[in-house]
């Protein structure tokens, strides 16, 4: 497959090139060129004669004489040849010609250029040229020289900055840690694979890390700021080498507290249900991170609800990232490249959330070739190809996923009752970045998940998540980048039920949302890194649209009012580097947010939301700012460096949040209602306090110890009896909560070597009260009571053992306290039936929750030779057979109406699981 | 609305479609949680005030889950009346129908444009558990209301399903002034049902012989039964551009169920009732059926629109509605349902007599009982019919009592 693609877009660069060649050189095509002993000099006329080209002679020291007899359209072919004798180069940029010594260092020419070239270019641009077109650094034995030599700088620290890379594939490295050597300065790429960091001036070397990646060590001879770009190496794992590592690294020395960074190979270690890798069940693997249950859609990170998570993917509102209820993440690995979780701080450049920040990137398409990959497995089947649009230019990456369980429930037995069900489900990614040029970079990204069940002909509930998005990437000078984006989120869902004619109905519901986002940077000194910018967004949600389906039904059309609101936020941050030790992140966010018109609502007498104190009716015109809130916003967080290897931390946060789910079930279902505030309903309010220890053991073990305390406020819970879909009046049906969550997340990790992984004990609570503000009384007398995620110990263990490169195992241990629930207590006889009583909302709990998974992974051998490289995954997922349960419910049953308690397992025993991938 | 409902129980359907389509091991096993015992027994008040008809009313306390379902715990030391707004009180009785107690209030003369109450006086003593016995007298009252006429109900009528493995029956209704939204049902089933033997003889345990059955009334042969409704049936057309209620399943049955064997009566009571009445009845429903599941919603607390005005605050669960209810009886014969199968549960006839000399009483002990008498002229000792009793002796599964109404079968 591979060759084919090579030889085919060979075969089709060739005859492009001699279309090109035809075109422009025609007429020069018989004449032959002959010079015997050219000269530097003479070859410049030579060349300006045949190709009408310039060429530079750069930093060459050594006299050369070289032969010349060719026809003039293999001049160029001809000429690189001879040079070659003669141990020079030749370089073509963008049409400019550049002969080089071989051997010199490859970016001692850059200013050189500009003595001759400067008429007609920005000197800056140049310099971004240069660097960016030959080969990028990636030699430890070379002296990279960084600035004019005969330009040299007057501060004692400069800024180098450059693109991380993929040595094989071009694509750009995330997350990659650029160390400045015998100093405390230190700096991370970011998804685009860029960094930028302050060099001494003189002598120096950086370090360049990354998990799973060679790590590098490049020499540098710094004169003045300049542009590096690195190309890394997959790490290849050697039995008695010990590789430095950056991932402890980073966690010790960044400002930040409670982020954690999965890179896809990681994820693709972690041994699941089906053998998919899933990023939401990896995020859930991490300290702080808990859900309801084994199948549930949401997360709860550091006791917030599942709604205070804002989940991003390449910038979009992912609202429901699941399919099946939350079986699977609907994010297909092979376009993910990393995910990063801000259960803490969390940068001022997000907000809209309360709880965490889950970013999702995707990877960029390979820039060299066209590589793709399938694989199969129990329940889907996948495919995905990437590769270049125009090499070095434009590249694309795409994936899909789609589910054939249909074909499965087809095979069920007839009088199982669900053969005549359908269930299936399918995502698509895509993603295009083009470089405009050395500085401006456009990337364009959609995504569409969709999932659609059915029962029997006449039922069916589905639900779509669509996203799209833009973003421009700009370097405007050395010390300045900006990143602008926007783009379109939508989450709807529909169902029908035409089991009865007469009442054959079908519900809607939609959430759109459109953004625009400008983000800056700005490295101010050595000492102040400057974040600032802008958000906005405009919301639409259409709360409910219940119409007749069908001839024969009689249900009234009805459409709940559309809800519109915008929303816009300034932000601005500073990294600042006190001292070598001491460095703190400063940033402060203020949000305006306003539900608009037209709307029509009531309005109440003090704060309690019902009918009977309902004084007035309020109809906003179109574009009418119903009720603006302002939310100042505040994120602080500094890191001490005890010792080069230990450091502490703290920080306070503090978040706002307009969008509210109000859900009465104790999972993220897809039938949960979204609400913005309003006139009535408040914006969610949150802060975090938390402070950390880190230490970095032996370059191999990252142990750190983090505690918070977090506090929530008009979390809305929903009244007794409450019904949600369709309510013209939801106000009236919701109470305000407040929140506290505090808790302390022990971790040790090990990120190198053939044992890798981690290991995380979290004791935790988080707890709910309703409000004193709100009128109603509710089922815990205004106490506190657990929420429903509340699992107070909780220990994890992920560890991955590598044999050799292409074989390892993986093995999971996930122990939890179970989760609240509310049971009957007692029962009494109504309505001819025994009926319920209750317990305090959630003071029972369902057994302690313990699984075991064990997972064998093949991989690909790196033999380039092969067209195909294959991983194989054979596990087991839940190795013990512990039948844990799910859920825990009562049925009245029997003559005798007898009230039994149930418990429901769905993993109740060994699963094994083969998945099968290949890589072309 | 329902849909709520409705689409949570497809998610959890969704769940087990997809779990078992990967077979995986889905396991449902039953569950004893450590619970703690009440502490605080809750009176539960329960009935409507139907002046032209006769107004039950049950009182009861809540039981913990452990209880035995024949440890009913009724208070019977209570005084009911209904009240109408201008103060005229009509008295309630005590009386016991099927071992519990109710009381009942007499149809009254009423005026449909007058407010209604049910109040009631409770005086605690040693034996009930729900305040300590301190004999103390507790005054409850709901809140006063209208009488709503519900409509007629247009018909009942029944369907199998495809394979005739089950029936079910439904409902249909309008209220052509739409002015009723909220329905409740509730019925009385009756049904007459035949043994799959007729014997002229019977064992008599007592005098521990065969016995011919003189009368045809004493036979066991065809026998009835009653059941009162259990599920909450409750509907609203709020959603809908009429006051209609098309198809609403109230009572399935399978094909061994001895309601479909031979004739099947039932007597619906449609009430309209109020928006409020409707949520707490919807509320009860939601709480008393599978719940627990993470895609269920949590249960909530029920209280309704009666209130302890002697003790405020002192807890009493129960929603009363006050109205005028339709009836409509409708018959059904087995043949026509057409779905009944015996369960075949009658085993291998035994033969008892000079071959087998099984003495009756044992027969009878191991469960059968007699079918037929063949008696040997020639003197041996006669040759009896046995078999397994059920098939035999329709009381096991009814009485004799005939409701007062029962028509014959042939004249339907």
């Amino acid at each position: 497959m591979q060759t084919i693609y090579k030889t085919l877009l060979t075969n089709l660069i060739l005859v492009l090139l001699l279309c090109f060649t035809n075109i422009a050189y025609g007429q020069n095509q018989s004449r032959r060129v002959f010079y015997k002993g050219a000269t530097g000099n003479e070859i410049t006329i030579l060349t300006k004669d045949v190709l009408n080209k310039e060429i530079f002679f750069i930093g060459i020291n050594h006299s050369f004489f070289i032969d010349i007899d060719c026809t003039a359209d293999n001049f160029l072919e001809h000429l690189t040849q001879q040079l070659e004798r003669e141990k020079l180069a030749l370089i073509d940029l963008n049409g400019a010609l550049f002969v080089v010594d071989s051997k010199s260092k490859l970016s001692d020419f850059s200013l050189d250029i500009f003595a001759q070239k400067s008429s007609e270019k920005k000197e800056e641009d140049a310099l971004v040229d240069v660097i960016y077109e030959t080969r990028a650094a990636t030699s430890q034995s070379r002296i990279y020289t960084i600035g004019d030599i005969n330009n040299p700088a007057t501060t004692s620290n400069v800024v180098l900055s450059g693109y991380v890379k993929h040595y094989s594939t071009g694509e750009p490295l995330a997350g990659v840690t650029v160390i400045v050597e015998n100093r405390s300065t230190y700096a991370t790429t970011d998804i685009y694979g860029f960094f930028r960091i302050m060099v001494p001036v003189g002598e120096g070397a950086i370090q360049l890390k990354s998990q799973g990646l060679e790590d590098l060590r490049l020499m540098l001879e710094v004169y003045n700021q300049g542009k590096l770009d690195v190309l890394m190496k997959e790490q290849v794992y050697s039995l008695r080498e010990i590789v430095l590592s950056a991932e402890g690294t980073r966690q010790t020395r960044s400002t930040q507290l409670g982020l954690e960074r999965v890179r896809i190979n990681r994820i693709r270690h972690i041994p699941s249900a089906f053998g998919e890798a899933d990023v939401l069940k990896a995020i859930m693997t991490l300290p702080g991170v808990k859900s309801v249950g084994e199948i549930s859609g949401g997360f709860n990170v550091r006791g917030g609800a599942t709604d205070q998570n804002l989940v991003l993917f390449n910038e979009s509102t992912i609202y429901n990232p699941t399919h099946l209820f939350g079986l699977f993440s609907s994010f297909n690995p092979d376009v993910v490249s990393e995910v990063e979780l801000y259960k803490s701080s969390i940068p001022a450049k997000y907000g809209g959330r309360i709880s965490s920040v889950l970013e999702v990137s995707s990877r960029n398409g390979n820039n060299n070739k066209i590589t793709g990959s399938a694989g199969v497995g129990p329940l889907t089947s996948k495919f995905h190809i990437e590769g270049p649009i125009k090499k070095d230019k434009t590249n694309f990456i795409t994936a899909f996923r789609t589910t054939y369980s249909d074909w499965i429930l087809g095979l069920l037995p007839e009088d199982s009752g669900y053969r005549d069900g359908k269930a299936s489900f399918n995502d698509l990614s895509m993603g295009i970045s083009h470089k405009i040029d050395n500085r401006n970079s456009l990337f364009l990204y959609g995504y569409y998940s969709g999932d659609k069940f059915s029962f029997s002909s006449d039922t069916t509930f589905s639900y779509q998540n669509i996203n799209l998005s833009a973003k421009w990437r700009r370097i405007v000078n050395d010390k300045h980048n900006l990143l602008i984006s926007g783009g379109y989120d939508r989450y709807s869902y529909s169902n029908f039920d035409q089991s009865n004619g007469i009442n054959a109905y079908q519900l809607d519901f939609n959430i759109n949302q459109f953004y625009g986002k400008a983000n800056f940077n700005w490295l101010i000194s050595d000492n102040h890194t400057l974040s600032y910018g802008a958000n906005a967004v405009v919301y639409s949600i259409l709360p409910g649209k219940y119409t007749p389906k069908g001839e024969n039904s009689i249900v009234v059309p009805k459409t709940l009012e559309t809800e519109q609101a915008i929303e816009a936020a300034i932000f601005i941050s500073d990294s600042w580097r006190i001292n070598d030790r001491l460095s703190a992140e400063l940033g402060l966010r203020y949000t305006l947010y306003s539900a608009i018109g037209p709307a029509n609502y009531y309005k109440y007498f003090g704060k309690d939301f019902a009918p009977e104190y309902i004084t007035d009716t309020i109809s906003a015109k179109s574009m009418e700012i119903i009720k603006p809130y302002h939310s100042p916003e505040i994120r602080l967080s500094m890191r001490y460096m005890i010792t080069n290897d230990l450091s502490i931390k703290a920080g306070f946060n503090s978040m706002a949040q307009n969008i509210h789910m109000i859900s009465n079930t104790s999972a993220v279902s897809p039938t949960d209602t979204w609400k913005l505030s309003d006139a009535n309903i408040t914006p969610q309010k949150g802060w975090q306090a938390a402070a950390g220890l880190y230490q970095n053991l032996l370059d191999r073990f990252e142990i750190s110890i983090e505690g918070y305390y977090k506090h929530l406020s008009n979390y809305l819970d929903y009244k007794s009896g409450a019904s949600l879909i369709m309510n013209e009046n939801i106000e009236q049906d919701v109470f305000r909560t407040k929140g506290k969550a505090y808790g302390v997340e022990f971790m040790v990790k090990k990120s190198i070597g053939r044992l890798n992984g981690w290991m995380a004990y979290t004791y935790s609570r988080s707890l709910l009260r309703e409000s004193e503000s709100s009128g109603s009384s509710n089922t815990s007398n205004r106490k506190w009571y657990p929420a429903a995620y509340d699992k107070p110990n909780d220990f994890k263990l992920i560890a991955n053992y590598k044999f050799t490169q292409r074989f390892s195992i993986s093995m999971n241990i996930d122990y939890s306290t179970g989760r609240p629930i509310t049971i009957p207590v007692g029962k009494f006889n109504y309505g001819g039936g025994e009926r319920l009583i209750y317990s305090q909302r959630n003071s029972y709990r369902i057994p302690d929750y313990f699984r075991m998974d064990f997972a064998i992974n093949i991989e690909p051998s790196h033999n380039l030779k092969l067209l195909t490289h294959s991983t194989i995954t054979i596990g087991v997922y839940n190795l013990t057979g512990r039948d844990n349960v799910f859920s825990i419910y009562y049925k009245t049953e029997g003559i005798h109406q007898q009230v039994k308690g149930y418990k429901l397992s769905i993993f109740g025993t060994q699963i094994p699981y083969i998945n099968y991938n290949i890589k072309f | 609305m329902n849909t709520n409902r409705k689409i949570v129980k497809y998610i959890f359907r969704v769940l087990l479609t997809v779990t078992t389509l990967l077979f995986l091991q889905f396991c449902i096993s039953p569950y004893d949680a450590k619970i703690d015992p009440l502490d605080n027994h809750i009176i539960v008040i329960e009935g409507d005030i139907t002046p032209n008809d006769t107004t039950k009313i049950k009182i009861s306390l809540t039981r913990n889950l452990d209880q035995p379902p024949g440890e009913k715990q009724d208070i019977v030391s209570a005084f009911v009346w209904v009240e109408d707004e201008v103060g005229n009180k009509y008295f309630g009785y005590r009386t016991t129908i099927n071992f519990q107690t109710y009381y009942i209030v007499p149809p009254f003369n009423y005026n449909i444009n007058l407010k209604y109450k049910l109040c009631l006086n409770v005086t605690s003593n040693l034996n009930e558990i729900w305040d300590g016995g301190n004999n103390i007298q507790y005054t409850y009252e709901s809140e006063l209301l209208e009488l709503l006429v519900a409509p007629p109900i247009e018909s009942i009528n029944y369907k199998t399903n495809e394979d005739k493995s089950a029936v079910t029956f439904f409902v249909n209704s309008n209220d052509p002034s739409n002015n009723t939204t909220y329905y409740k049902w509730s019925f009385r089933e009756d049904w007459e049902f035949k043994s799959l033997y007729m014997s002229y003889f019977e064992y008599n345990p007592f005098r521990k012989e065969v016995v011919p059955i003189n009368s045809y009334e004493d036979n066991r042969h065809i026998c009835w039964s009653f059941k009162e409704s259990s599920s909450i049936l409750i509907f609203n057309t709020e959603a809908l551009s009429e006051d209609r209620v098309h198809m609403l399943p109230l009572v399935s049955m399978g094909k061994t169920d001895l309601r479909t064997s031979y004739l099947y009566s039932m007597n619906l009571k449609q009430m309209a009732i109020s928006k409020e009445a409707y949520k707490f009845w919807d509320n009860l429903k939601k709480n008393s059926e599978e719940i627990g599941g993470i895609f269920d919603p949590q249960p909530s607390d029920v209280s309704g629109n009666i209130k302890c005005i002697s003790h405020p605050g002192k807890r009493v669960i129960g929603y009363i509605s006050a109205g005028i209810p339709s009836y409509k009886r409708i018959f059904a014969k087995g043949k026509d349902i057409g779905i009944y199968k015996h369960p075949s549960n009658c085993g291998e006839m035994v033969v008892t007599g000079s071959e087998n000399p099984l003495s009756d009483e044992w027969m009878y002990l191991i469960g059968y009982d007699i079918i037929g008498v063949d008696i040997d002229f020639n003197g041996g000792a006669p040759e009896k019919y046995w078999i397994a009793i059920q098939c035999v002796d329709c009381r096991l599964f009814g009485t004799k009592e005939k409701p007062s109404y029962w028509p014959n079968i042939e004249s339907l």
